[in-house]
């Protein structure tokens, strides 16, 4: 990265990004803790993401600054489905269920979710307090020349 | 920025003001040595008693080693201003709805707000030793 004043802040950037992504699918998964049918016909599955380090080569070059420093990010490689069966319920009038009159929910465990989206959301905080911290050093440094 | 990186610099003005008049003075001389016949080109300037001296088309900055002080601050003030011209970029795409990263964009702006508080400290310090030089007992 050309001109990196702010230390670690693209490898930041990247984890944001990516615990944004996590955020999203735990919202996803609480708003169809319900759903007995998805786009596919389906009942819904439970989403997983999986992170994945990358290494980013500089995505823009400034003449003059000349930096072969290659950052270690992070990235969502893959949402996946997990597979495990979803609770059976009887309801015979249900549009969705089977011949047995059986409704198949979807294996999402709202409890679970919340814990996830705690973990997500102090992931999220933690690289926030990174960026403000970088921020606030590189400010600092500026400084000692007052 | 543009703008004041296209202004020709004082130095640039001076030799190519140095250099129409020294084409005047060529003119002249060739204008003595038809009249005169006889007498060379040569002869003409001697008679004038000027010396030719050539003209030295490098400005003084172009003197001093390669890439120089001006060189270096020049592309530090255009990464500065790239840094700005893509936070702005972010900034824009995320009032557009083109990009719904916040984070990405306060991150930009942060990074270019760190880059131009170094480029006025730095320049603080040129002013400020500039002053210094201007100071100097004589």
């Amino acid at each position: 990265m050309s001109m990196n004043l702010i230390p670690g802040i693209e490898s930041t950037g990247s984890a944001l990004s990516a615990e944004k992504i996590r955020l999203e699918i735990i919202a996803q998964n609480i708003a169809n803790s319900n759903t007995t049918q998805d786009a596919s016909g389906n009942v819904y599955k439970r989403k997983e993401v999986s992170f994945e380090e990358f290494i980013k080569t500089p995505e823009r070059r400034v003449p003059g600054f000349v930096d072969e420093n290659l950052y270690q990010g992070v990235r969502v490689t893959d949402v996946f489905d997990d597979q495990t069966p979803g609770r059976m319920i009887f309801n015979p009038g249900h549009p969705h269920a089977n011949e047995d009159g059986m409704v198949e929910m979807p294996n999402v465990d709202v409890s679970r979710e919340m814990i996830d989206l705690i973990s997500a959301s102090r992931a999220y905080e933690a690289n926030l307090t990174v960026v403000k911290t970088s921020r606030r050093l590189a400010q600092q440094a500026l400084a000692i020349g007052r | 920025m543009n703008e004041i990186s296209s202004l020709p610099s004082l130095s640039d003005l001076l030799t190519q003001n140095s250099n129409l008049q020294a084409n005047k003075q060529l003119d002249r001389f060739a204008k003595t040595s038809e009249l005169g016949q006889g007498f060379g080109a040569k002869e003409a300037q001697q008679t004038n008693g000027v010396d030719f001296v050539p003209i030295d088309k490098t400005s003084p900055t172009d003197r001093v080693t390669a890439p120089g002080f001006s060189q270096m601050f020049e592309n530090f003030v255009k990464g500065v201003d790239q840094k700005k011209k893509i936070s702005a970029r972010e900034t824009q795409d995320l009032i557009l709805g083109k990009s719904d990263n916040i984070h990405e964009a306060v991150v930009k702006s942060q990074e270019a707000g760190v880059a131009f508080n170094l480029m006025i400290e730095v320049r603080n310090k040129l002013v400020e030793s500039y002053k210094e030089l201007m100071r100097m007992q004589v």
